[in-house]
């Protein structure tokens, strides 16, 4: 393998896992109310911008970070219980405006708060660039691939031995089954939004120290894992995490050797060739509600 | 014969909509501890809205719910289930993709994990094909074996109140029977049992009491024996 492919594989690698973790989000939450969340981005630019913020303030990294994720993930809740739980029965269509209009008034809040500038975080090692074959990798990289492995490690935990997260899948298969079991359907809701909002505002808060942060950097990042979810199936997490790092080094090796200005468009041509091809993604269901 | 202080369930002027449909139109009636009660109605009657209504899935528009004692009308459904009134919901409703054996914790959701340990040997002890099936995907099932998950799921939870929906419903005659025999083993230890079926002769006969349901309304009330033997029932539901 020539240096050059380890060096995209690995840059690729890098933000699909950031990919992969917002494509997670969009997967709980889906899964527990059939929502599209919109707004799943704005919890990675929370993520980012509350650890900057707080990190600006003097607070060490290991109190800033999780103080942002806790405060995304009260943000992930309220938009669960203030918007989308009073929505309940209204159409999915309705439910992805509400989540629409939550990431707008969202990111309006976000310059209120902090300002329009971008932001940069500390790496959490240095920044000495380690070899490997040839290429090199960044340690806040390394950061990105081992906290994704092991959120994925601990979700794959959570959904496949704990009572309440089988409670969750039961309930995304079959609400009435789950609530005459006695499952709260509305506490997996929130947990499901809570959830997903911590997975995004850490994967805001791993990128930072590489991209740089500010008040739309949700815009983008919310998309591409939007594509990542769509292409791995809508709902599946083991689609999610794949369908991410696709992604993440079909865009980097298309920058490399292409043009990285068709970087952003890749994620475009790869929701329309999957919606047109396999609209049920690479590990999606099959009878899989569309909108 | 109603509201007779000692019931565990009592049910007074109950009604439920789905949006401007009325399908219950005031309903009365109580089940004692212990008692198996059949309901028996023409399909649309309003049977399953009733046992909807009863386990909290859908509002109820007017009327009270008791269950021992305290009135239960706008009660949460998981709170319902902690109280122990749970129900086998008509079509079986498993988790199709996950484990029997998950499938029958879930049921147990609400009770402690011990506790759970201990259901579990007894739901296999009383359906051994679904030991033997307890790593299948729920949905690979038969529609017999379906149905007896969805009853074991059920008892998982500690029923004080069983709640039946056409248990028997869509399976072949030699199935019928093993789903009633179990009905009957079940109140034969003492669990109270409302059951709606289809088959309103081999409801109305493992039933100590029952109710004819029609269009949303209570028509006809009587011990299991007095209904079988009614000109009305045999005539609209017995086909005789
Ligand atoms: N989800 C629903 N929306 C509107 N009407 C319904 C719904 N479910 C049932 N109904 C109506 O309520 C009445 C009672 O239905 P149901 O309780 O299912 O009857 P049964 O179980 O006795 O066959 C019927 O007229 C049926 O058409
Ligand atoms: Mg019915």
């Amino acid at each position: 393998m020539s240096a050059q492919l380890a060096q995209y594989l690995l840059t690729g690698l890098t933000v699909g896992a950031i990919y992969a973790l917002v494509a997670l989000g969009f997967a709980i939450i889906y899964n527990a109310s059939h929502v599209i969340n919109f707004a799943q981005g704005e919890f990675v630019m929370i993520g980012g911008m509350a650890t900057v913020s707080l990190a600006n303030a003097g607070l060490p990294l290991l109190v800033a970070i999780p103080v942002a994720v806790l405060t995304a993930a009260a943000v992930g809740v309220a938009l669960a219980k203030f918007a989308v739980e009073p929505a309940r029965g209204a159409s999915v269509v309705t439910l992805i405006i509400i989540t629409i209009g939550a990431s707008i008034l969202l990111r309006g809040l976000a310059t209120l708060v902090w300002d329009k500038k971008l932001h940069a975080l500390q790496p959490f090692s240095g920044d000495q660039p380690i070899a490997i074959a040839g290429a090199t990798i960044l340690p806040q990289s390394l950061w990105v691939l081992g906290v994704t492995l092991a959120i994925v490690l601990l979700l794959g935990w959570f959904f496949g031995r704990t009572l309440t997260g089988k409670a969750m899948l039961a309930t995304s298969h079959n609400p009435l089954a789950a609530q005459l079991c006695g499952v709260n359907v509305r506490f997996v809701l929130l947990l499901s939004f809570g959830l997903s909002a911590s997975l995004g505002a850490i994967a805001g808060i791993l990128i930072a120290p590489i991209t740089l942060t500010s008040w739309d950097v949700g815009v983008m990042l919310g998309l591409k894992g939007f594509a990542a979810a769509i292409l791995g199936g809508l709902g599946s997490g083991t689609g999610a995490v794949v369908g991410g790092l696709l992604l993440g080094i079909a865009e980097s090796l298309g920058a490399g050797y292409v043009s990285s200005a068709y970087k952003d468009a890749i994620a475009f041509v790869i929701i329309l060739a999957v919606l047109f091809f396999k609209p049920s993604g690479l590990f999606g269901k099959k009878s899989a509600e569309r909108v | 014969m109603l509201g007779t202080g000692d019931s565990l369930l009592e049910v007074g002027g109950l009604t439920s909509h789905y949006g401007r449909i009325q399908a219950l139109k005031g309903l009365d009636l109580a089940v004692r501890e212990g008692e198996l009660v059949a309901l028996v109605g023409a399909n649309g009657a309003g049977k399953t809205t009733l046992l909807r209504t009863l386990s909290g899935v859908q509002p109820a528009s007017g009327g009270r719910v008791t269950f021992a004692g305290e009135d239960i009308t706008h009660e949460r459904a998981d709170r319902r289930v902690k109280r122990g009134i749970v129900q086998v919901p008509e079509g079986r409703q498993v988790f199709g993709p996950l484990s029997v054996e998950d499938n029958l914790r879930l049921g147990g959701y609400t009770r402690p994990r011990a506790e759970s340990d201990a259901g579990l040997e007894r739901v296999y002890a009383m359906f051994p094909a679904l030991k033997e099936r307890r790593r299948q995907a729920a949905g690979t099932l038969s529609g017999g074996q379906q149905q007896m998950l969805a009853m074991g799921r059920a008892l998982m939870a500690k029923p004080r109140l069983l709640l039946l929906d056409e248990p028997s419903m869509g399976l072949a005659p030699r199935l019928v029977e093993e789903i009633f025999a179990t009905v009957r083993s079940l109140k034969q230890a003492h669990t109270t049992i409302f059951l709606v079926d289809q088959n309103a002769r081999a409801a109305l006969s493992v039933a100590d009491r029952g109710y004819v349901l029609e269009t949303g309304r209570i028509v006809l009330a009587g011990t299991g024996s007095e209904l079988l033997g009614n000109e009305l029932v045999k005539a609209a539901y017995l086909g005789l």
